[in-house]
């Protein structure tokens, strides 16, 4: 262990925030002038320097295309985005983030920070995974380990819950509704033996506040269109503003049952303000089905579920959009119990990987220092969000992982064979879904056995073995078994990069602007 | 209740990996199985990490049979029946096939128990595919491994013809008409097939030697039926060449070709011949448990990687110079790839252009000291460095023709130049072969 700290860092779409371990008790830091836990998770390239959060966030209006919001979703993408007229991966704008979040941090603790903890959403596949712990690397971080967020969020009510002295196993659900993701997962934590163990999850990558944002965008822009006949979706500087004013609106709508809606000057050729009240009933009737849709995945979950909702002791709420009203009545219907606000939905995440950075840390003092309890040690178990396989020569999956196995897990599969007389090596492509054909899964990667002694064709003469390690890494051994011949072989993919790849993309990277 | 795990995780019996006993409530299991997880979980253990990894994925399995009270019941009857060991393994095994029948059924069919029992590896040869089920269930009374592979067939023409020599896969034998599409000494270039299916009157053919073999199997894997035209530019072209006209020629067979050969090259997806020596499509007999695969091909012979090396360079150059090289230069590139040194030359310039300009600077320095001869001959090996040599002397020439006479440089401008021409011309030659430092990866 090194001199350095290890913070938790939940890296959200919309708002990040930071939180470290001091003396038994995880804390989320403030940062900047303001004090405020979250961070905007806005990057804005300026002339000659990067502003991330806050002053990025208000510079965002005026240079809508020098800044980058909610590069969380484009997570996983192999394509660059443009910005500014340069080009970037989606991961070195994140790397920029956690670069703006560690300064803050070390400013804020007086201490340097070298690992962290970053929370992703549970049901981030392996790409998107991936991305983020090269986002973490880019930014010269020793990523200890990717958290799922709705663990994280277990981790920190578990332990409110504990400090409490409520000593019962618990079977909790979270509905985990951030700024661009939704994650359904159902834990079982027992306080007594300090197990927090996750059970199943199920999600949409693609689903989140800003979902909501827009639906307030679009009404907006219909509205200004029948008045004006100008369609503002071509001015960026003027989207940009009805989106800040949208989003505030929604904000707004969480305390009151109405709201004044007004972007002025918002199509300066007509001096027309737009100006429209807009009631928190019309509101839930413009995003209803954005609502439903967080359904799906809750019933998908306990489909594959030994438990059905009603056996559910707890419901937490976390991410910032579960402060819709709307959300959480559902989410209270759905499960016919009121669902809990206990823990700061924008802070639980962080200060459970925070968490979680102590219960990995060798030391560990802190972790049992953080228990009433003369227990001392602790453990969260995450699952595999989605199954892991292999193509096959007929292009359907062949599940080696499957879905909600608990990590690190391996497993061996025999039986599989070459095509071709003499061949000398197999390609491996891995996918991760539960698509029935490999297309409709998302591609991970290949590994390639080389080296292994030419077989009949179709002989089923290899096994493949996937393990995924406590980091969530995969790994893939093929063995011969005919000589018993075992080649190890890593997953190769885009995304992958090497330390090389890491430093060129670091100093591709424009500086941060550190006043 | 005791708070403490005291299970053995590499132990057979799920019962002692947990550490309870057989007759153990439900709850006394659920603790057990907590307890145990938190115990040999690698963030709370400093033992070796993969063993810790391995332990815990041993006590999970535990864990999700006993916590399950039908899993439990399943589990009990097949270590009651096969003892703790075998029933263990069966239990998996029976698991991973999605649980085809209740267990007593499972087990009352016959199967190679001999095998499965004694030696790990074959243990779970009927694991092939998730998707058995059904199919294993008609073919229950074979043995293991064809059950595995006959499962595999999608016809049911493969399952029902007979079988040649028992433990073959299922596919019928092939037939004479079938078999004229080879040439002997392609045949007998390949690795032996199973008896069945060799056939050891057919003619030698026109023998090839090492190199042009190799060649011949890069050219027509995947081309089975190839005609005896094709199969005639192969033998009678240059090695490297000749592969590289194959990958041009726009049928079936060379197109299979190019796939296989530019393993590496190409990113697409593999689209076979669909036609193979058994005029049967192989996608179809293998699909279900055959890896998709694109094969790298060639012997074991030491002139093995060099071969590849050498296709590679031939594949890739369709689009560059590389197609243009003589074959005897393309050799020699091929020999340097494959030589311990060629993997040093793509590493070779440092990443950061401060470094870079570190050494531009050492290395002027050096052509200021030493005199012109001595200048050249001591960069010249740097003509190599592909990374290196292109925007070294380009810059050094440029430096000397500016700053002609202060201070006086040794090797004058127009040596430099030639230098430059040099890594130029090595840099078109390695262009597109691993040596290419600017290739993507």
């Amino acid at each position: 262990m090194g001199e350095g700290y290890t913070v938790g860092i939940d890296l959200g779409t919309t708002r990040s925030a930071v939180a470290y371990v001091a003396g038994g008790d995880p804390e989320v830091i403030s940062t900047g002038n303001s004090g405020e836990s979250v961070i905007p998770s806005v990057v804005q390239f300026g002339e000659d320097a990067v502003n991330v959060g806050q002053t990025a966030a208000n510079m965002a209006i005026q240079h809508p295309d020098r800044t980058v919001t909610e590069v969380k979703r484009e997570m996983g993408g192999e394509e660059p985005l443009s910005v500014a007229g340069e080009e970037y991966l989606p991961e070195q704008i994140s790397s920029l983030i956690l670069e703006h979040i560690v300064d803050e941090a070390e400013a804020s603790i007086g201490r340097d920070v070298e690992g962290a903890v970053i929370t992703v959403p549970a049901y981030f596949d392996d790409p998107k995974r991936t991305a983020t712990e090269s986002a973490g690397e880019i930014a010269g971080l020793d990523v200890k380990r990717l958290l799922p967020e709705p663990s994280a969020a277990c981790l920190a009510y578990g332990l409110h819950e504990q400090k409490l002295g409520n000593a019962e196993a618990e079977l909790a659900f979270v509905y985990d509704l951030g700024g661009g993701t939704f994650d359904a997962t159902l834990v079982e934590i027992d306080y007594e033996i300090n197990s927090v163990e996750t059970l199943h999850t199920a999600g949409d990558n693609a689903l989140g506040g800003s979902n909501w944002t827009q639906r307030v965008v679009d009404w907006m822009v219909d509205s200004i269109g029948t008045d004006t006949g100008v369609d503002i979706t071509n001015d960026p500087e003027q989207l940009a503003r009805v989106r800040e004013e949208a989003k505030s609106a929604k904000h707004r709508l969480s305390d009151l049952q109405s709201t004044e809606v007004s972007v002025p000057f918002v199509v300066p050729e007509e001096s027309y303000t737009f100006s429209d009240e807009l009631t928190r009933e019309r509101f839930e009737e413009l995003t209803a089905d954005l609502a439903d849709a967080t359904t799906d995945p809750l019933d998908d979950l306990f489909e594959r579920a030994d438990y059905a909702p009603a056996d559910v002791d707890k419901v937490l709420l976390a991410g910032g959009s579960v402060r819709m009203p709307h959300i959480q009545s559902l989410v209270s219907d759905y499960f016919d119990q009121e669902a809990s606000m206990e823990i700061n939905p924008e802070e639980a995440v962080a200060l459970g990987a925070a968490i979680q950075a102590e219960i990995i840390d060798e030391s560990g003092a802190d972790a049992a220092a953080m228990l009433p309890g003369e227990t001392d040690d602790i453990v969260l178990i995450d699952v595999v969000p989605k199954s892991l396989g292999v193509r096959l020569s007929d292009g359907s999956i062949d599940h080696i992982i499957e879905q909600d196995e608990q990590i690190p897990t391996s497993t061996r599969k025999e039986g599989y064979g070459t095509v071709e007389p003499e061949q000398t090596s197999v390609q491996i492509h891995v996918y991760q879904g539960e698509g029935d054909t490999a297309e409709a899964n998302t591609k991970i990667g290949r590994a390639v056995l080389r080296n292994i002694p030419p077989r009949p064709p179709g002989e089923p003469s290899l096994a493949v073995e996937f393990r995924i390690t406590t980091d969530g890494q995969l790994e893939v051994t093929g063995e011969d078994l005919e000589t018993g011949k075992q080649v190890e072989t890593t997953v190769e993919s885009a995304l992958r990069h090497s330390p090389d790849e890491i430093d060129e993309l670091d100093e591709q990277l424009p500086a941060l602007d550190e006043s | 209740m005791s708070d403490e795990y005291s299970g053995t995780p590499s132990a057979d019996s799920y019962y002692e990996r947990l550490g309870v006993d057989r007759a153990a409530g439900d709850d006394e299991i659920d603790t057990a199985s907590k307890l145990a997880k938190r115990a040999v979980h690698p963030d709370n253990n400093s033992s070796e990490q993969a063993t810790a990894e391995r332990e815990f994925d041993r006590v999970t399995d535990a864990g999700d049979a006993l916590t399950d009270g039908e899993s439990r019941a399943a589990y009990d009857t097949f270590i009651e029946d096969q003892g703790p060991e075998t029933g263990t393994e069966l239990y998996e095994q029976w698991d991973a096939d999605s649980r085809p029948q209740p267990p007593t059924e499972w087990l009352a069919q016959p199967r190679s128990t001999e095998t499965t029992t004694t030696t790990d590896s074959t243990a779970t040869t009927t694991d092939s595919t998730t998707t058995a089920t059904a199919d294993s269930t008609t073919t229950a009374t074979t043995d293991s491994t064809t059950t595995a592979t006959a499962d595999s067939a999608t016809t049911e023409a493969d399952t029902a013809a007979p079988d040649p020599d028992g433990d073959q896969p299922g596919w019928t034998q092939p037939e004479e008409g079938d078999r004229r599409g080879w040439s002997g000494d392609e045949w007998n270039t390949r690795a032996r097939t199973p008896e069945g299916q060799t056939d050891a009157g057919e003619p030698e053919g026109t023998a090839t030697g090492g190199e042009d073999g190799t060649a011949t199997d890069a050219a027509t894997m995947g081309s089975e039926t190839a005609d005896n035209d094709q199969r005639t530019t192969v033998h009678t072209g240059e090695t490297a060449t000749a592969t590289d006209e194959e990958t041009t020629v726009p049928t079936d067979d060379a197109a299979a070709a190019a796939q296989a050969a530019g393993d590496t090259a190409s990113e697409t997806p593999p689209k076979r011949s669909a036609r193979s020596v058994l005029n049967r499509d192989p996608e179809e007999m293998y699909s279900e448990f055959v890896l998709d695969s694109d094969p790298e091909w060639g012997t074991d012979s030491t002139d093995d990687t060099a071969e590849r090396a050498k296709r590679r360079d031939s594949v890739a150059g369709g689009r560059g110079v590389a197609a243009a090289v003589p074959a005897p230069l393309a050799r020699l590139l091929a020999v340097i790839v494959a030589s311990p040194l060629g993997g040093m030359l793509t590493v070779a310039a440092p990443q950061s252009r401060l470094l870079r300009a570190v050494a531009a600077a050492v290395l002027v320095g050096v052509g200021v000291a030493a005199g012109p001869v001595a200048g050249a001959v001591a960069l010249l090996p740097l003509v190599v460095f592909p990374r290196v040599g292109p925007w070294l002397f380009g810059t050094l020439a440029a430096a000397t023709a500016a700053l002609s006479g202060v201070p006086e440089l040794a090797v004058p401008a127009s040596g430099w130049l030639a230098l430059a021409a040099c890594a130029g011309g090595y840099y078109l030659l390695v262009r597109g072969s691993r040596l290419d430092p600017y290739a993507s990866a």
